[in-house]
């Protein structure tokens, strides 16, 4: 079932647009990758769906609600958890309070303090080191946070913002094992990735955009997939736009 | 020993004015430099109320609490909250103007000299411990820890506490958690604000109202904010507390005109010998 | 080499400066209105005509010292009133007491304005910010007790009286002498200031103001710059403090108090404190308006109040900002209406290191860490760590999160203090020295998140990084010496051959803080070895690339190492590092667990467990054989078969 639709989506930062139609949609249970280039808007086109950055053109629903006109902190209540690229956790607060601010968006408390209970099963070191700030932790371990903080939200929408970057290859390795697993209790995941590999191993659709259009989009199986990934990442923007 | 009262209940006033900057920094990020001024503006309040005669206590403080309270909040909406994005020094320029717009008015409403306006509460000195002691100076001591208190505890231990301690660190992902980081800004302004014209009618009898009030209670209220470290309440009480004394015996010992430069020295001495203030010290990973 | 010359305004526009056509245009301006102001005299303008240009210039002069604070330091800080006080009360004090010499006033009055603005901005300078802020707050509210303190000599709080007419090397100055005294120091002045602006100084403020950590990566130790930049906004008020002695002939005390400052601060918001004459365009809109009309006074707080809130508002960076503002948005509608603008895409400059890619030839010098400790609060965080990383090099640091990759390099650019052990540059100790004297040693770096201040060009970024090793002093600046020629004309040859090797010509004059992730890796690559480092930190160089970037990187990189260079790369991407490193340091938990070439650590047990794990073959952007075109190096390299194929091939 379709859970997050973007259609012909327009964006921003200001005056000048990165994103001029963005169209893919994601279901539950899957895993929906975003690839290409640098600057091709792929961040972006995220921010713009959490409503930090203004939708221009176009549209964003979530569960056939539109989203465009909700500021972000309704976004996240509504069902939309963006895990931002760079291990965003709040530094200076403990691990506890970081998954604590995750429930504010969870419209049940109860539920959401079930949840924090399953990410510290799910993640024992969060539990173990549940006292100390975020700060301390390693890389591998803020990104587990920050995907633990977005999850006790209870999301509707999971997206991650280059989940693998910055994170040794046996974290990566681990990292995949979460996608998956959250893929299998039906979730809705949207996954922008810089490591395609790494994009193709959790995905089940794949789509790419260049110079913020979709330009492909296709099953992760698809035999052209390969191809056309290599045409988005070395071609030059006037080929295509 | 009098002295010492006396310099704690100079103190608390700092104390205030420093905790009132702790409250809007952490409901916003932004320290208030206008605060002093709505304090002021409390005070003034109270020397209306006190002229026109006819209004209960109660009312001049609740009174104090609104109109400040509503300037805050203007100054949040008009001065803070438009330059959110633009980054550097901006904000520092236009509350800086806010301030001096409302000690402009008040000048020109009252003039500029000090205004005096008797206590409400009792006034006949108390012995306490072989000590001479005005009630006002201990409701005032009194009051100043009971607000750090409050704080402290809210800061802690409340949701919207929490809220504001991650809005500081990351006021984006703050959002992303579900956190309405604006209205937080707007209403922890106007609530620092009105809490800072709530006590212009306490401390007005101790410091009488006076325009160029505001300037001293600014200054020295970063003083203590500095040495006791943003966002700690109880740093800033125990800075504020070691100020009024030091404040008070340098007026006893050393001369009246030495009072503040007294205050200056000790206070450049401790940031030239602890750099990261009182408080300070954690040291994250720089790169 | 011919960009070099057509480049020159790339210190200029950092600091809004403009072309090269308006510079020269400026050039022979300048004295003209100097010659035009200074005549005014004789051109029948009335005494009180006369006097507000004298105020102008007074205020004007005590403006552009909070300007140079505030605009080019980032630092609020309202000394200048205090300083502007100490010159005047000087001047009076000498006139009256002791010599009454208009030079030996003025340099007495500059002297004591200098010594009271670094005692009295020392403690507060650390910390920056608020505690400057309320630190110069404060001086201002200590001037009327200072002043009683001294009751007698100064006049306490009924003002010093009886200040007398200047001399000048013992003739009277007559009122329009003393005038035209006044407008030639105050022109000096802003050439001065203008030349330190407009120069790598103005560049180095830059620089700190956005970040401390880059500034001491360049080279500049952040509180050496912060104290000249305090220090240097206290000439202009002692200049103005003896101006205004001699003008009125009375001082008062409660002239100096938090209304002058609050004037100082306003004139700066609406003149514009990034800018060199908005000083001037700030202090006469002052001058000419609030502070003439009497009936205002009543109000001029208010008024005050009002125009710092909504210059702060509307102004940014004052009404020469404004100006600057709509010149951009004409060029931005000129250019909206040719294309996208150059800077958003990637992929329009030629790829990265495409063309033929060469660097200045160095003498790389060895990095030897020897029995290195570190630990944070107990926790050991880098544990007795051994390794060499040889000239002509590509050593990488690898190992799983948290196990002390970027603290080991913070520990050699000096960032940190190490508990235990050496490092060694050549034969020289570095372990020890504040990160901006090892960066001067010749270690260059560049940073996990790109550090690309604002309002920098490409060209501009690029030469800041030979700022540590090639260093010009503030006079030679101010004064444009032979030396400071020289210099510029060195960074602009360096910069171009950099930025054509990088891809980047032709982007000489692009905002920097602008470009595309790829493109700022590059830029910083650029700026690490700018100075001719013989050893580069580079921190995760490679993360968030995409494939195209990542190839133009292998290419640059292996580049930079055939020119000698020492390279140590802290780096996830295991694809990339097997491609590119001829020795691989692994570390886990603080400790090394194995050295060895590409290929010995790939089959190495212990690291595939703890380190590659399953991800070994998923993780980072795609290193592909046939993308890499660039020579492989001649060494031996069993690591890189795929490489050594492909060599076979074009050979």
């Amino acid at each position: 079932m379709t859970v997050l639709e973007v259609e012909g989506l327009a964006t921003g930062y200001g005056d000048l647009r990165v994103v001029g139609d963005a169209t893919f949609r994601v279901d539950s249970g899957s895993v929906t990758a975003l690839l290409g280039r640098n600057g091709a808007g792929k961040t972006t086109t995220l921010r713009a769906i959490a409503g930090l950055n203004k939708i221009t053109a176009g549209s964003a629903t979530l569960d056939g609600a539109d989203l465009s006109r909700m500021p972000p902190y309704r976004r996240a209540r509504a069902g939309i958890a963006y895990v931002q690229e760079g291990k965003r956790v709040f530094r200076s607060r403990t691990v506890e309070d970081n998954l604590a601010l995750g429930t504010y968006a969870c419209r049940d408390q109860a539920r959401g303090r079930a949840l924090v209970t399953e990410m510290y099963e799910r993640f024992p070191v969060l539990a173990q080191r549940r006292k100390q700030p975020a700060a301390a932790l390693s890389g591998g371990q803020q990104q587990m946070l920050a995907i633990a903080q977005a999850l006790v939200a209870d999301p509707v929408a999971l997206m991650l913002d280059e989940p693998s970057a910055g994170l040794a290859p046996a974290i990566v390795g681990q990292v995949l094992d979460v996608i998956k697993d959250l893929r299998a209790h039906g979730l809705a995941v949207l996954l922008v990735e810089q490591a395609v590999d790494f994009a193709l191993a959790a995905a089940d659709r794949v789509v790419v955009l260049n110079v913020g259009r979709t330009v492909y989009s296709a099953r992760s199986d698809d035999p052209g997939l390969r191809d056309a990934i290599q045409r988005a990442y070395m071609a030059e923007e006037s080929e295509l736009s | 020993m009098t002295d010492i009262i006396a310099g704690l209940a100079t103190g608390a006033v700092y104390a205030m004015v420093a905790l009132g900057y702790n409250l809007t920094y952490l409901a916003s990020g932004v320290l208030n430099f206008a605060h002093a001024n709505l304090m002021v503006l409390g005070m003034y309040v109270a020397y209306w109320a006190h002229s026109t005669g006819n209004l209960a206590t109660p009312l001049v403080f609740v009174a104090a609490f609104l109109l400040a309270g509503l300037a805050g909040l203007l100054e949040e909406r008009l001065a803070i909250q438009p330059l959110r994005k633009a980054g550097g020094s901006a904000e520092l320029v236009t509350m800086v103007g806010v301030a001096t717009v409302i000690t402009g008015i008040i000048s020109l409403t009252y003039g500029s000299d000090a205004l005096r306006v008797p206590f409400f509460g009792p006034d006949e000195t108390l012995v306490l411990l072989g000590t001479r002691a005005q009630p006002i100076d201990l409701i005032i001591i009194a009051a100043a820890v009971v607000l750090a208190l409050a704080l402290h505890t809210g800061t802690r231990h409340t949701r919207i506490g929490l809220a504001a301690l991650a809005q500081i660190d990351d006021r984006e992902a703050a959002q992303l958690r579900g956190i309405n980081v604006s209205a937080l800004s707007m209403w922890g302004f106007a609530f620092a604000a009105a809490v800072g014209g709530l006590l212009g009618p306490l401390l007005v009898a101790k410091t009488f109202a006076a325009p160029s009030l505001a300037l001293v209670l600014a200054v020295k209220g970063f003083v203590v904010l500095v040495l006791g470290g943003v966002g700690s309440h109880r740093g800033v009480l125990l800075a504020a507390f070691a100020i009024g004394i030091v404040e008070a015996l340098g007026a006893r010992y050393i001369g009246p005109l030495y009072r503040d430069i007294v205050v200056f020295a000790v206070f450049a001495v401790t940031l030239l010998t602890f750099p990261q203030g009182l408080a300070g010290g954690r040291k994250e990973r720089v790169v | 080499m011919t960009t070099a010359a057509t480049t020159s305004t790339a210190t200029g526009t950092a600091t809004g400066a403009g072309t090269s056509t308006a510079r020269r245009l400026a050039l022979a301006g300048w004295p003209v209105t100097v010659g035009l102001v200074a005549a005014l005299p004789w051109m029948g303008l009335s005494s009180a005509t006369l006097r507000l240009v004298l105020l102008i210039a007074i205020l004007s002069l005590v403006v552009s010292g909070l300007n140079l604070t505030l605009g080019y330091a980032g630092e609020l800080a309202l000394g200048q009133v205090p300083l502007y006080a100490a010159g005047a009360y000087t001047t009076g004090y000498l006139a009256i007491n002791v010599i009454d010499d208009l030079l030996a006033c003025l340099i007495a009055a500059v002297a004591v304005a200098l010594l009271l603005g670094v005692v009295t901005g020392l403690p507060g300078l650390r910390l920056g910010g608020w505690t400057l802020a309320i630190t110069s707050f404060f001086v201002v509210l200590l001037i009327p007790s200072v002043i009683s303190v001294f009751g007698d000599r100064l006049g306490g709080l009924e003002g010093l009286n009886g200040i007398p007419v200047p001399t000048l090397f013992g003739a009277d100055l007559d009122d329009n002498a003393f005038y035209v005294v006044v407008i030639v120091v105050t022109a000096a002045w802003f050439a001065v200031f203008r030349n330190i602006v407009v120069s790598r100084h103005g560049a180095s403020f830059l620089v700190l103001k956005q970040s401390p950590v880059l500034a001491t990566a360049i080279g500049t130790s952040p509180f050496a710059t912060k104290v000249t930049v305090y220090a240097l906004s206290a000439v202009p008020a002692g200049i103005a403090g003896c101006f205004m002695a001699y003008l009125d002939s009375y001082l008062s005390p409660l002239s100096f108090g938090l209304e002058l400052a609050i004037v100082v601060l306003a004139a700066a918001v609406l003149g514009g404190a990034t800018s060199v004459y908005g000083a001037i365009v700030g202090a006469a809109l002052m001058e000419i308006g609030p502070l003439r009309i009497t009936v205002f006074d009543k109000y001029a707080m208010v008024v005050y109040g009002v125009f710092l809130i909504a210059g702060g508002l509307l102004l940014r960076n004052g009404l020469t900002g404004v100006a600057e503002r709509l010149g951009r948005k004409a060029k931005a509608a000129v250019r909206s209406r040719r294309g996208p603008a150059p800077a958003a895409g990637p992929s329009d400059a030629a790829p990265a290191g495409a063309a033929a890619v060469s660097f200045p030839v160095v003498d790389g010098l060895a990095l030897t860490v020897a029995g290195v400790s570190k630990s944070f609060g107990g926790n050991l965080a880098v544990d007795d760590v051994s390794f060499e990383a040889r000239p002509g090099q590509i050593t990488a640091l690898v190992g799983p999160n948290g196990s002390g990759k970027t603290t080991l390099m913070n520990l050699v650019s000096g960032y940190y203090a190490l508990d235990g052990g050496t490092i060694r540059l050549g034969d020289q100790v570095i372990s020890g020295l504040p990160a901006y004297k090892v960066a001067r040693r010749g270690v260059g770096r560049t940073f996990q998140t790109p550090l690309i201040p604002q309002g920098l060009t490409v060209m501009d970024t690029i030469v800041t990084g030979r700022f540590a090793r090639h260093r010009i002093s503030l006079a030679e600046s101010a004064l444009r010496l032979p030396r400071h020629w020289r210099a510029l004309k060195a960074e602009r040859a360096t910069g171009a051959q950099i930025m054509e090797s990088l891809g980047l010509a032709g982007q000489a004059g692009t905002q920097a803080a602008d470009l595309a992730l790829g493109t700022r890796r590059m830029l910083e690559l650029g700026r690490a070895i700018a100075g001719g480092s013989s050893l580069v930190l580079l921190d995760e160089v490679a993360s968030g690339l995409d494939e195209d970037d990542v190839h133009g990187l292998v290419r640059v990189l292996t580049s930079m190492r055939d020119a000698g260079i020492t390279i140590l790369l802290v780096e996830h991407n295991f694809a990339l590092v097997r491609a590119l490193a001829d020795t691989i340091v692994v570390l886990a938990e603080g400790r090394v667990i194995a050295t060895g070439t590409p290929a010995e650590i790939a089959s190495h047990p212990e690291v595939v467990q703890t380190y590659l794990g399953q991800g070994g073959d998923i993780a980072g952007t795609r290193v592909l054989a046939d993308r890499l075109d660039g020579d492989p190096p001649d060494r031996d390299r069993p690591g890189t078969d795929r490489l050594d194929t492909e060599k076979a091939d074009r050979a």
